[in-house]
């Protein structure tokens, strides 16, 4: 054993227990004892020895700055333990060669609290820790390089993003406005329109009021005409000459053909313009309503109407279709041959959600090119021999156009003519 | 008040009134008519006043055969007034116009109209209109306008 080969002489460690010191002999890291009077490094390991690559008998009984370099933070920190009594421990770095060697310094007074013995003195290498330090420098450094990009980055990115913002922010306000704008200018529109049709209706109903007034106020003086040269033929006849006879009867024809027209024209704008709902109708009803209506000038004329077996429900208006039907039955009727007597056939057909209704006769027939001219107002082809307003068929195509339908006709001159309309099935009846 | 009882014609046509005499005449009705020209005319006749406060000469009419469209108060105010009228209301009146407006027809029996009869353009046919009041009348039970019990 070598135990004593690391101590000075014994003079100067005597108070110290030797059995303490066995303890650091074989340690791993640099153990050295100072004496707190003389500051005689008393005691080094052999770890101590290898570390500051000197021979124990160089290290031990010189004192303890001869150890370090002048002003090395070691010997300062021997200082301040033996003045305050307080551990101290740091990192030192001592250069050897091409490569720095590191080592943590640690210094721990020995002794009562009032006074200090001895400094022990515990050195440990670090070579790790530099390198860690290093490398966690420069990643540091790496790390704030890249945060400073980073930063200059979303500096940048920040500015764009208010930039868009402040675009958006625009934008949303020019879009708001430009929405309130539209709102305005949809509501100006609404009401102009609400106006308008405001306006358009109290026309369309004035116009409706001057129509009534001008027909009725035209066939109060007819009425007088018509009457009183009724009893000119009828009363004062005896007194008259055949050809006054003849005007005054001329003047009742007149009057009752004026008479038909102000009807058929007050007729006529009525449907125009009356505001009408559909309802599912019942065709029978209202064609056997017609008949009995004609009934005098069906057994006038000995006619035979031939009448469907079974009856459909039309939507439409129930005024409105009776009128449509009644001047197209009393139309067959009125333009017959007059070499045989009338025969009609009322049928129907279904198609496509239509009902199409035919109202056919043996009658005189319409020439080809005048089929779709009748339909117009005031068309009449047969003036002398058949009397006519030539509004019947406007009134047919006008009521039936408001009750969304259509009408058409064929015919062949001389055989007769079919007249058809088209009015919706309903959906239940 | 009975069937044969005056008939107080309200027209401000006189052709019309004239016709609607001759139409009486030839529906051979007997009955007394009176005529008046407007609304205030009728109100007048049916109050008693001046000129028609002679009740012998103006007696209160059976029936009122009136026009609706008449000026100085039409056929349809003189009902609303009618209508008010202690010993007046249950006058039966009839109203001869030649309006064919469903308005007008609604209009009339919404003021209290007891008829409305379509006035004809042909005298024929005013005869056949009458000749029909008359029937009415034959068949028609007369309220009495002054028991107001």
């Amino acid at each position: 054993m070598k135990a004593n080969t690391n101590l000075v002489p014994a003079s100067s460690v005597m108070d110290f227990p030797r059995h303490c010191l066995a303890f650091a002999q074989f340690a791993p890291q640099g153990f050295a004892l100072v004496d707190g009077e003389s500051f005689i490094v008393l005691y080094v390991n052999s770890a101590f020895s290898r570390l500051l690559q000197l021979p124990v008998e160089e290290l031990v009984g010189k004192r303890f700055e001869e150890l370090f370099a002048e002003n090395h933070s070691c010997a300062h920190a021997f200082d301040r333990v033996h003045s305050t009594g307080r551990p101290e421990r740091h990192v030192e770095v001592k250069v050897s060669g091409a490569h720095p060697i590191y080592w943590s310094c640690t210094l721990w007074p020995v002794g009562s609290k009032e006074r200090v013995d001895y400094v022990m003195l515990e050195i440990t290498l670090v070579d790790e820790y530099p390198q860690k330090a290093l490398e966690l420098s420069e990643a540091l450094l790496m790390g704030s390089v890249r945060q400073h990009l980073l930063v200059e980055e979303s500096t940048a990115l920040n500015e764009r993003l208010r930039l868009e913002i402040r675009e958006r922010k625009r934008t949303e306000k020019a879009l708001l406005e430009s929405q309130s704008q539209l709102r305005d200018l949809s509501a100006k529109l609404e009401s102009e329109v609400i106006e308008r049709t405001a306006k358009l209706n109290e026309t369309s109903n004035q116009l409706e009021a001057f129509v009534f007034m001008v027909a009725h106020d035209l066939r109060a003086p007819l009425r007088a005409m018509q009457g009183f040269s009724t009893l000119l033929i009828e009363d004062a006849g005896i007194a008259l000459s055949d050809a006054a006879k003849d005007y005054a009867k001329r003047i009742v024809k007149a009057s009752q053909f004026m008479d038909d027209l102000l009807c058929d024209l007050l007729a006529f704008s009525r449907i125009s313009q009356q505001q009408i709902e559909l309802f599912p109708v019942s065709l029978e009803e209202v064609v056997q309503g017609v008949i009995s209506q004609l009934q005098k000038i069906l057994e006038e004329t000995k006619a035979q109407i031939t009448l469907p077996k079974q009856w459909p429900f039309v939507l439409g208006h129930k005024p409105i279709l009776r009128q449509v039907l009644f001047n197209l039955v009393s139309n067959a009727l009125k333009f017959s041959a007059p070499d045989r007597p009338p025969r009609l056939v009322i049928r129907t057909e279904e198609q496509a959600g239509f009902i199409r209704v035919w109202v056919e006769d043996n009658g005189i027939g319409i020439p080809a090119e005048y089929q779709t001219e009748i339909f117009h107002p005031f068309t009449r082809l047969n003036g002398v021999h058949y009397e006519g307003t030539g509004i019947g068929l406007s009134i047919v195509k006008k009521g039936v156009e408001r009750m969304g339908g259509s009408v058409g006709v064929e015919s062949t001159l001389g055989k007769g003519s079919q007249f058809w309309f088209e009015l919706r099935k309903p959906l239940s009846t | 008040m009975n069937r044969d009882g005056t008939i107080l014609l309200a027209d401000d046509s006189e052709d019309d009134i004239l016709l609607t005499r001759i139409a009486f005449e030839k529906a051979g009705m007997k009955n007394p008519l009176q005529e008046v020209h407007n609304g205030e005319e009728a109100i007048a006749y049916l109050k008693g006043e001046p000129p028609y406060n002679d009740r012998a000469r103006f007696p209160l009419p059976t029936i009122l055969l009136m026009d609706l469209n008449m000026p100085r108060k039409n056929g349809c105010e003189v009902l609303l007034w009618l209508r008010a009228q202690k010993g007046l209301r249950r006058l039966p009146v009839v109203i001869l116009s030649a309006s064919m407006r469903v308005e007008d027809v609604t209009k009339a029996f919404d003021s209290g109209a007891n008829s409305f009869l379509l006035k004809p353009s042909s005298l024929s046919e005013l005869v056949s209109t009458i000749e029909a009041l008359g029937n009415w009348m034959k068949f028609n039970y007369f309220p009495s306008l002054t028991d107001d019990a």
